[in-house]
């Protein structure tokens, strides 16, 4: 294999070009049927993905890559990489981020940053107001809701 | 060029594209109560609480008898963790037993039971007579626990099934005898932690484990050895035995090794 097949190109909705490490892309399920396709050459494009959040995405998948390889990867040191790497994400940046690994289908990412929404949610009107959910109940729905479940309800 | 939306969050349009497997997985992060109460937020999310993959009932969140109802309208395949923490399971057993079979049902991963008393200081504190629930039948036959906590029930390791699953086991609160079958009968344990027990005969630990956690628990015949190669963590307080081998040999890096004993001829026979 030659040096520039182990690189691949994605390239993002606002066309940022990022070349990477082929082991480095195809953590994402999503890279590596297009590849085992040969549906697409050396680059591939990635519409639902902005420079900004690929960026992310990239450094995430570099760092895992890295570490799998070592065959450790449950350590303690990565484990703080990953609380760090979500830690001071915006809603917004967040919310893409899930997005991004929700379309990229890597399993870890999107876990990661599933628990990191949970984690900035204290209360239930913060976890509602960051998914921006439009409540559709009638009052009397939303009651009755209540009272099925009352020892959820009774702060 | 393309003008961006930067908005913070509220893209309603992008979320609604989200499956609910991705919601799913949202809600499986949220402690159980909050997970409940998402079934208000809208009617997309009015069942999605149903599905959640973490199950926990807590004394401390709920007032009322534990409700096999809420886990009856469970929708889900599968369960990673599953727990209950109740201090007084007065005539609560076959709800409890119950519930237990539900989670072994969904191969859950995690199991935790504790039942335990937030009063209780040392073993000297609790009689026999308040650790009033068995474990079910089923628990030992299940092959789906990876972790296993069990805190103030009763049991019999002699029943449990060899099974090459369960890599973590906590047990605290309860009588304990026979622990030296534990290794043999779960052969890829990794971590074992031994709290507040009592009754434990003469204890004799070997095998591969990584770590292996005793405090606090009740010798009647003082004496113990552990030959454990493989160990990276063991940590020991309370009584010292009167005979104590340890046999704690490790390649490149030294355990963790930490000895905290009480009584006092113990602590001269340390020095």
């Amino acid at each position: 294999m030659s040096k520039s097949e182990k690189k691949i190109v994605l390239k993002s909705l606002d066309n940022e070009a990022f070349e990477v490490e082929k082991a480095v892309a195809l953590q994402s399920q999503t890279i590596w049927v297009m590849c085992e396709d040969k549906c697409v050459g050396n680059e591939i494009p990635l519409e639902n993905v902005t420079g900004q959040i690929l960026a992310k995405v990239i450094d995430y998948c570099k760092k895992h890559a890295v570490v799998d390889g070592d065959g450790d990867e449950s350590s303690e040191e990565l484990k703080n990489w990953d609380t760090e790497f979500t830690k001071n994400m915006d809603q917004s940046t967040l919310f893409n981020m899930i997005l991004a690994a929700n379309y990229l289908n890597i399993k870890s990412l999107l876990n990661l940053t599933c628990q990191a929404v949970a984690d900035k949610t204290k209360t239930i009107d913060e976890f509602h107001t960051f998914l921006n959910i439009e409540n559709n109940f009638t009052p009397e729905e939303e009651a009755q809701i209540c009272q099925e479940n009352l020892w959820a309800f009774d702060d | 060029m393309h003008t961006k939306e930067r908005n913070s969050g509220s893209q309603p349009d992008r979320l609604s594209c989200l499956p609910n497997l991705v919601l799913i997985m949202i809600i499986s992060h949220l402690s159980f109560k909050k997970c409940i109460q998402t079934s208000v937020l809208s009617k997309r999310w009015r069942n999605l609480c149903h599905q959640t993959k973490n199950i926990a009932f807590k004394e401390s969140e709920y007032v009322n008898r534990i409700g096999c109802n809420k886990v009856f309208r469970f929708q889900g395949q599968v369960i990673n963790s599953f727990e209950i923490h109740h201090s007084n399971p007065v005539g609560l057993g076959t709800d409890i037993e119950y519930l237990i079979e539900f989670a072994i049902s969904k191969q859950v991963n995690k199991l935790v039971l504790d039942f335990s008393n937030p009063a209780w200081r040392t073993t000297s504190d609790v009689s026999w007579r308040e650790v009033i629930i068995d474990l079910p039948e089923c628990l030992y036959r299940q092959k789906s626990v990876e972790s296993l906590y069990i805190y103030a029930c009763r049991f019999d390791l002699l029943k449990f099934a060899n099974q090459d699953m369960l890599r973590s086991l906590f047990i605290g609160w309860t009588g304990l005898k026979k622990v030296e079958c534990l290794l043999s009968k779960f052969p890829l344990l990794k971590s074992l932690s031994i709290k507040n027990c009592w009754e434990l005969d003469s204890m004799m630990i070997e095998g591969q484990i990584k770590e292996l956690v005793i405090e606090n628990c009740d010798f009647p015949l003082m004496s113990c050895s552990f030959d454990l190669p493989n160990v990276d963590i063991f940590k020991y307080s309370g009584h010292m035995f009167f005979h104590a081998s340890f046999l704690l040999r490790k390649h490149k890096d030294r355990p963790r090794f930490l000895l905290d004993c009480r009584s006092p001829w113990a602590l001269r026979r340390e020095r």
